[in-house]
């Protein structure tokens, strides 16, 4: 007489494989809504160490390696903006914070287009925005204004475009983004990164 | 197997497959699923969502409005309301306004004629925008505002939905006023420079 798990031994052996099969066939969303969506892939160092940040960059080109060593100098309130004659215009109950960063690469490492925000003890992030209380600071916040090095590709129209004639980025430089936050915000981190999901935590002293 | 037990067996499972079939359809869950969740309000209450607080201000009409330097003239009319967005947790950048009409119809602040005015509030900031929406002035009295936070999909997410206080009387007037509504730019300035 044969058992039930004999008759059925192939249908159970097949059925954690049937199992996996149907999680990843309906995990699709996973990595459009999570794996590449918000900031959740962090590296950090101890408060005054620099960070040599490492990522992969996607632009019309392709991948390129991303190789930079970031060092937070230190935070303070500001009414001035970064590399602009306007002064802010702050509304009732919000205060300017310039970070000073120090950063380094190879001139030729593609750095344009980062992003930065300051984050609190609750959490709650303040991003950097170039547009920001009636004046306009520079639009990446981690390359020098005037030599910011390359742009990501754009891909087939990168021939149509304009050569840049910005002289080469030197290897080490220095910035001073100025981000607006509410005036009883308790600032903890520096965020600096350029493709979601990576990101570069610097903590505060 | 006998052919009883075969044919038993089959049975149980079409029974199983017909039970499955009437457990899924036999509630009306598919508007429940993707429905926002609704928070109500009236204009001066703060309506907390998921991702910011909005208060909507007292709306204003007019067969004109001035917005962003262009004079636009409506057969019906315009109906501006401010609106003031805290963002909570990170940056946000409202992408959906509306008013509901007293027809039932959803008029779309979608940026062809009607806007949303705003741009991208800071938390903990408070920043001033509008919602600009021209509508017939039938549907106008005892219309709604409604404010989320994706442009394209609003569903599984917070959803505010103010009433705006608008009585036939308002309507009246707002059809007969041609001095223009001004629209001004988003801010986070409480009055405009």
């Amino acid at each position: 007489m044969t058992t039930w798990w004999r008759r059925n031994r192939w249908g159970v052996i097949g059925l954690p494989f049937a199992l996996v099969a149907a999680l990843v066939a309906s995990s699709d969303r996973v990595s459009s809504y999570y794996w590449h969506e918000g900031l959740h892939d962090s590296q950090q160092v101890e408060p005054g160490e620099w960070l040599e940040y490492r990522d992969v960059l996607f632009d019309g080109a392709g991948e390129h390696p991303l190789e930079v060593a970031i060092h937070l100098d230190g935070t303070a309130t500001t009414t001035q903006p970064w590399d602009s004659e306007i002064p802010f215009e702050l509304p009732d109950g919000a205060r300017a914070i310039r970070v000073d960063l120090t950063l380094r690469a190879a001139p030729d490492m593609i750095l344009r287009g980062c992003f930065l925000a300051l984050r609190g003890s609750d959490g709650t992030r303040y991003d950097y925005a170039n547009d920001a209380a009636g004046s306009l600071q520079p639009s990446s916040p981690c390359v020098p204004q005037l030599t910011p090095g390359p742009s990501p590709s754009l891909g087939a129209i990168d021939a149509d475009l304009s050569p840049d004639g910005s002289e080469a980025r030197p290897e080490t430089w220095s910035v001073a983004p100025v981000v607006i936050v509410p005036e009883d915000a308790d600032i903890t981190e520096v965020l600096v990164w350029w493709q979601q999901p990576a990101y570069a935590v610097l903590p505060l002293d | 197997m006998s052919v009883g037990r075969r044919a038993g067996a089959t049975l149980m499972v079409l029974a199983a497959l017909a039970a499955g079939r009437a457990v899924s359809t036999a509630f009306p869950l598919d508007d429940r699923l993707d429905a926002p969740f609704v928070q109500s309000g009236a204009v001066g209450e703060v309506v907390e969502l998921r991702y910011a607080s909005v208060t909507a201000g007292d709306p204003e009409g007019s067969r004109r409005i001035d917005t962003l330097d262009a004079l636009l003239e409506s057969p019906g009319i315009w109906l501006v309301v401010p609106l003031t967005v805290v963002a909570k947790g990170e940056p946000r950048l409202l992408g959906y306004a509306a008013v509901r009409g007293s027809d039932g119809r959803t008029y779309r602040a979608d940026g062809m004629r009607s806007q949303f005015v705003r741009s991208t509030a800071q938390p903990g900031i408070p920043h001033y925008g509008s919602v600009v929406v021209e509508l017939p002035p039938s549907a106008a009295a005892g219309a709604q505002l409604l404010v989320s936070l994706d442009g394209g999909d609003q569903r599984g997410d917070g959803m505010a939905e103010i009433d705006l206080g608008i009585t036939a009387a308002d309507v009246e007037q707002w059809a007969a006023t041609l001095a223009p509504v001004d629209v001004p730019w988003a801010s986070d300035l409480a009055e405009q420079p």
